[in-house]
């Protein structure tokens, strides 16, 4: 992608693993990103020196509302992305950036056609973060799931008397009876046969 | 704490809606922990936002259905030329008040050596204008979101110095979270800004509140209920329920004795968290006495046409709206709605849609549907009469003089 001049992209984020991936892949693509953590009125200060073409700032950031301040008082300030929103290709890649959770402003005269590339590629670097943070997410929760289901069933195994196959297969019945997923019955099996066990271990060897 | 009745909800009856962490948020706040919304069949999913911009954004874009704003916000979404229009609906007003205009400890000390009233804006305004111009540089302010009754409230104090004060005078756009460290830093002199900052300048020793928003507009409203209007157009039963849910909550919210229990569920952190907590020693508790926040009582939660004309009036003269006339504002402020969920609560509203703003030097009764109600005064800083009737095609224009029973009778409240 050879466009005729680097945009001058200030981007603030207050993840910085997330930062640094917006930022490689807008380098890649040949602009030039200004990163920076602002601070007090850090914010209006570096708008104003930096002059950037564009900022690209992460939606949660309380900094938004600064910069649409900036954009009533100064017009050449960058105007939100959003003002922009009245073509039908715009409004897509808009809704996809608000989804992300990237919200961008931009100063007049840019192409629309740069601002949406830059803006697709910084919303494909958020979703793919997104994703990968679930994906983690996923896995530690699967982990958890696996040690719930590995300590229910010896607890089965204790106190039914019973082997490993045998307990896995009583927990995996009850489990499509209550139409629970496993691990959230052998969730309930911890504590039922926890608490018991700590209260009455003899009753319950003769009951059963 | 209230128990509602058990309840079944309805349906399809779910909600998305979106807040700023702070004070004034309390009434969705409370809706959702003490189970109004349920209690109203609702499924309300509360969305915590970190900016104005960012929930503007989202409902603008459909993830949310509406939520807590700012009074001038569905004013400039809906009828905004600039830009693409994102038409809201407004039913109610959740909150009066609550903003203040603080000055840093050195600047104030300097008003207090001048020998000015500082009751009086007026007087505080120009004796500010003369310290701008005696130390030949200009006073740097800072303002939060453009839209916003504190930027509106902050350039109308000023202007009330004469018309060369803006000359004066530098305002900063600070996100009101930064505004503590920018006191601390020197890079600004003072701000008009919601609760809890002020109250946290004073605690911190930074800043003193010079004057309340109450001092330039009296009760204007400061947030209210936005909703996307295709959203109301599909969902008028819901909508209405969400009103009455609402209403229940500002109404708990004006009894000082919940305040205990309100200040325990705000400073959890998925609501104001922190920022509550550091004011636990603070001598007020949660509501400042100078700001005069209030959230039901005389009929806080009337939608007027006429003072979201007169907020109107304010975005155009800032630049921020084009002219906007009585079709607009009756299209985005819709007091009928408001009307109809309050009266199936037994709480009665004027039956005017619009009244003289700036007349009312203390709270006044008006004519209801059912008897009498409570209206709470409406000064406008400088004596300023916003008079604008809307054309209500109900009534005969003009009629609010033979409707008002005129007020010289206080009530302690």
């Amino acid at each position: 992608m050879n466009s005729p001049q680097p945009l001058r992209i200030l981007l603030i984020d207050k993840d910085p693993e997330r930062a640094s991936q917006v930022c490689q892949a807008l380098r890649y693509e040949g602009h030039e990103v200004i990163r920076q953590r602002p601070d007090a009125t850090g914010l209006t200060a570096a708008v104003a020196r930096d002059q950037p073409d564009m900022v690209i700032i992460d939606m949660d950031s309380p900094d938004r509302d600064t910069l649409e301040n900036m954009s009533t008082l100064n017009t050449h300030a960058p105007r939100p992305i959003v003002f922009f929103a009245d073509q039908p290709g715009d409004r897509a890649t808009i809704h996809a950036a608000v989804k992300a959770g990237v919200s961008a402003y931009v100063v007049d005269g840019i192409q629309p056609e740069r601002v949406r590339s830059i803006i697709d590629s910084a919303v494909a670097q958020f979703e793919s973060f997104q994703a990968l943070r679930a994906e983690l997410e996923e896995t530690r929760s699967a982990l958890e799931d696996r040690k719930v289901i590995e300590k229910a069933k010896g607890l089965i195994m204790r106190h039914e008397n019973c082997d490993e196959e045998t307990a896995y297969r009583m927990l995996r019945s009850s489990a499509m009876e209550h139409s629970e997923r496993l691990a959230v019955m052998a969730g309930r099996v911890v504590t039922l046969l926890e608490r018991r066990s700590q209260s009455s271990v003899g009753s319950i060897r003769k009951a059963s | 704490m209230v128990r509602p009745t058990p309840l079944h909800k309805h349906p399809g009856f779910n909600v998305r809606l979106g807040f700023v962490p702070l004070l004034d948020s309390a009434p969705l706040i409370v809706a959702r922990e003490l189970g109004l919304f349920d209690a109203e069949g609702l499924d309300v999913e509360l969305v915590r936002e970190g900016s104005w911009a960012s929930l503007r954004d989202k409902v603008s874009f459909g993830l949310l259905d509406g939520g807590h704003m700012l009074a001038p916000m569905p004013l400039s979404m809906s009828l905004a030329s600039d830009r693409p229009k994102v038409p809201v609906v407004v039913g109610m007003v959740l909150s009066r008040n609550g903003n203040g205009i603080t000055l840093s400890a050195r600047l104030h000390h300097e008003l207090v050596r001048s020998d000015t009233d500082l009751k009086n804006p007026i007087a505080t305004a120009r004796a500010l204008i003369r310290v701008a111009k005696g130390r030949g540089e200009p006073i740097r302010l800072a303002s939060v979101a453009p839209w916003s009754s504190h930027d509106l409230q902050l350039r109308d104090w000023l202007a009330s110095a004469g018309p060369d004060s803006e000359q004066h005078v530098q305002i900063i756009p600070v996100s009101p979270i930064q505004m503590v460290d920018a006191f601390r830093s020197n890079s600004i002199e003072g701000c008009c800004v919601g609760e809890p900052w002020n109250s946290l300048l004073e605690y911190e020793e930074l800043g003193h509140i010079l004057h309340s928003g109450h001092q330039i507009w009296q009760n204007a409203p400061e947030k209210v209920l936005g909703m996307r209007a295709d959203w109301t157009e599909q969902h008028d039963m819901m909508h209405r329920h969400l009103l009455r849910a609402l209403l229940a909550a500002c109404q708990w919210l004006d009894n000082p004795h919940n305040h205990g229990l309100l200040r325990d569920v705000l400073a959890r952190p998925e609501y104001l968290g922190e920022q509550i907590n550091v004011l636990d020693n603070h001598p007020y508790s949660l509501f400042h006495p100078r700001l005069h926040q209030h959230f039901f009582r005389h009929s806080a939660n009337f939608p007027w046409l006429s003072q979201a004309h007169w907020l109107a009036t304010r975005l155009t003269l800032r630049g921020q709206l084009g002219p906007v006339d009585d079709t607009m504002v009756r299209r985005v402020i819709r007091p009928d709605l408001f009307r109809d969920a309050a009266a199936s609560m037994g709480i009665d509203a004027p039956v005017i849609d619009s009244k003289t703003e700036g007349r009312h030097q203390l709270p006044f009764t008006l004519s209801g549907r059912y008897g009498p109600v409570d209206v709470a005064s409406d000064r406008l800083l400088g004596e300023h009469l916003h008079d604008w009737l809307a054309d209500n095609p109900m009534a005969t224009p003009n009629k609010e003089a033979s409707r008002t029973k005129t007020a010289t009778k206080t009530r302690p409240q």
